[in-house]
């Protein structure tokens, strides 16, 4: 299996177009020290309840602003059984509450979806503006709809976030709309295709859109006319077979993980439109889809101005390493400068035989000049088989002016890896010339734009 | 009044007046571009920008992109019959802020921030504070920390007990 993760694309010959800002290791200065309580009260009011809070333990500066202001506006409430509150007790206290500003309800025992819509009804008067709710109880999620359309009498709720939903399938009347919803995360809710294409078409301030494991979905698509999105994430929605953006313009920042999609549209990148970040996690393999459908992938011609990439290996066997050829073969890099290869960790002990010889021939396939700005190569997890130690003699082949490969054990090997090879291996020549460096930790590599990985292996 | 209007620069009906930054720099603005800062907005109202207005904590590069944010911007606020450019298209102001903001380092960003908000200018500070927040967003503290250089003050003993207060938060 392979599993590729995308990044920056930015735009020749614009200057915003530089390397994404958190790229660079450590700029900065904390805010907190720079920048007078009420901006970054601002800053915090635009953070998830859940980041907010994090901010609290940053340092004493931080906490403090947290006890003095926005934490008395911010409540969190866990409903469990013969536990105060109780949901009556919820009701009551939102009742009281003067001004809220964030609200999250998580419910591990019994309710209504009566109990729900009042919530939201308390929610709306005391003028909430980031709403969470989730249920835990499995034997409760199935029995109580979430009515989305009622929301719209929170006139002021910027952020919606809901775990363990059902939606209802309520109609929306024309009038009903979310002018300040500027953020949507649906985690575990289960909500049809067109309810969702429902919501987008009513928030005409939307930016992010998070769906993660939203079995119900089928589709997702935003057309040219829709909110200006400017991240987007999917994340183990199983049963999608579309995603269609490619009129959102917008579009900085898009995380995909799932299953391979034939018909995923992402905007061209252009003048108008550059990412930031593009990330891209396919868990199964991609080759007989690849050679199938490859009229169906134009939108990965947006690919030419990539300049980093990293292909995540959960395992290492010669149809992997076939993966990462056709690849490379199938969409040009001319613009690639960096490559990190992370190599499983924990590996299947199945003796595969190797074949060499077929490994070599397609390898030929992948044209030179698509990897002639490539500089930068790191292998983490590197065990010096044979696989990896052919992976290593490709990149010193074809990519003519790479200038540090870096190769990352977590062993200490006993034998230096000059020793390892034959004389007059290609390898020898570039340790002693330098571009092979090997360590045993990650520090002082160069290191990808993103360091999270959305998958575990 | 009568000195004012005498004063002012007049461009096809919109009143110029001059903004001063800290380092010296002269821009001159129409009135309209300058007015979305409310802090300005208030100078005008009170008649005391004939003279230019110097802004001693806001230095010229700084300045420069506050300035070219309102003329991008002044679209949405200025009154019909104006010289100035047509207004941009909606498109072009959403790819304009994207940029502004995306292309900066952190401490040319916080300067931005402190600019809009002492010029208290509200579309501008929000979206230089989103974009901060965005930097901060779904990270951990130690995420945090790094990305900001924030000194962590606390002793452990601390730490974990305000973890403790809001366990939730920190699962993962």
């Amino acid at each position: 299996m392979v599993v590729d993760r995308v990044e920056a694309l930015p735009d020749d010959g614009l200057p915003a177009a530089v390397a994404p800002v958190e790229a660079a290791a450590p700029v900065g200065e904390d805010p907190m020290v720079v920048i007078p309580d009420d901006a970054v009260l601002r800053i915090i009011s635009f953070l998830p309840l859940e980041s907010a809070i994090r901010t609290t333990v940053l340092s004493k500066e931080w906490l403090r602003l947290w006890k003095e202001d926005w934490g008395q506006k911010s409540r969190r409430y866990e409903i469990r059984a013969r536990c105060a509150p109780s949901v009556e007790g919820l009701l009551k206290i939102l009742e009281e509450e003067r001004r809220l500003e964030r609200l999250s309800v998580v419910v591990h025992t019994i309710m209504k979806s009566s109990h729900l819509r009042e919530i939201i009804e308390r929610s709306a008067d005391r003028r909430v503006e980031q709403l969470h709710v989730e249920l835990t109880n499995p034997n409760v999620v199935d029995k109580v709809r979430f009515h989305l359309p009622i929301l719209s009498r929170m006139i002021a709720l910027q952020h919606l976030s809901l775990r363990q939903i059902v939606v209802s399938k309520m109609r929306f009347t024309p009038q009903q709309r979310f002018n300040e919803l500027s953020e949507i995360c649906f985690h575990f809710v289960s909500i049809e295709s067109y309810m969702l294409r429902n919501v987008i078409t009513r928030c005409p301030n939307l930016r992010v859109l998070d769906l993660r494991s939203c079995f119900d979905l089928d589709a997702v698509a935003i057309s040219p006319g829709g909110p200006k999105l400017s991240s987007l994430t999917i994340a183990g929605c199983k049963h999608l077979n579309k995603v269609n953006v490619v009129g959102v313009t917008s579009l900085r920042s898009v995380f995909y993980s799932g299953r391979f999609l034939s018909s995923f549209y992402l905007p061209r990148t252009s003048r108008r439109s550059s990412f930031t970040d593009l990330y891209i996690c396919y868990d199964g393999p991609i080759i007989p889809m690849m050679f199938e459908r490859t009229t169906q992938l134009k939108w990965l011609g947006g690919f030419r101005r990539l300049k980093e990439l990293q292909l995540l290996m959960f395992d290492i066997k010669t149809i992997n390493v076939f993966d990462i050829y056709a690849f490379l073969q199938s969409f040009h890099f001319p613009n690639l400068t960096k490559l990190f290869l992370q190599l499983p960790r924990i590996r299947e002990d199945v003796q595969e035989a190797v074949r060499e010889d077929v490994l070599q021939s397609m390898s030929e396939g992948v044209p030179e000049y698509a990897l002639d700005n490539l500089k930068v190569v790191r292998m983490m997890n590197f065990n010096r088989t044979r696989i990896e130690m052919h992976l290593v003699r490709f990149f010193l082949r074809k990519a003519r002016n790479i200038n540090s490969l870096q190769l990352v054990s977590l062993f200490h090997n006993a034998i230096p890896l000059g020793l390892a090879v034959q004389q007059g291996d290609i390898i020898q020549g570039a340790l002693a010339s330098g571009v092979i460096q090997e360590s045993n930790s990650g520090a002082g590599t160069t290191q990808p734009c993103h360091s999270e990985v959305f998958i575990d292996f | 009044m009568a000195a004012a209007a005498a004063e002012a620069t007049t461009d096809g009906g919109g009143k110029m007046i001059i903004l001063i930054s800290a380092d010296g720099k002269r821009f001159e603005v129409t009135e309209a571009v300058a007015s979305q800062s409310q802090l300005i907005s208030n100078m005008i109202e009170d008649d005391c920008t004939e003279n230019g207005v110097r802004l001693p904590n806001v230095d010229g590069d700084i300045l420069t992109m506050v300035v070219d944010y309102c003329n991008m911007h002044a679209g949405d606020a200025a009154a019909a019959g104006d010289t100035m450019k047509a207004s941009s298209t909606e498109e072009e102001l959403k790819k304009f802020d994207a940029e502004l903001v995306q292309a900066l380092e952190n401490p040319v960003l916080f300067k931005l921030i402190l600019a809009a908000n002492f010029l208290n200018i509200k579309s501008l500070l929000d979206m230089t504070c989103q974009r901060v927040a965005d930097m901060m967003s779904g990270k951990t503290p130690e995420q945090m920390r790094e990305t900001f250089s924030i000194e962590n003050d606390f002793t452990p003993e601390e730490e974990a007990a305000i973890r403790q207060e809001n366990a939730w938060a920190f699962d993962d």
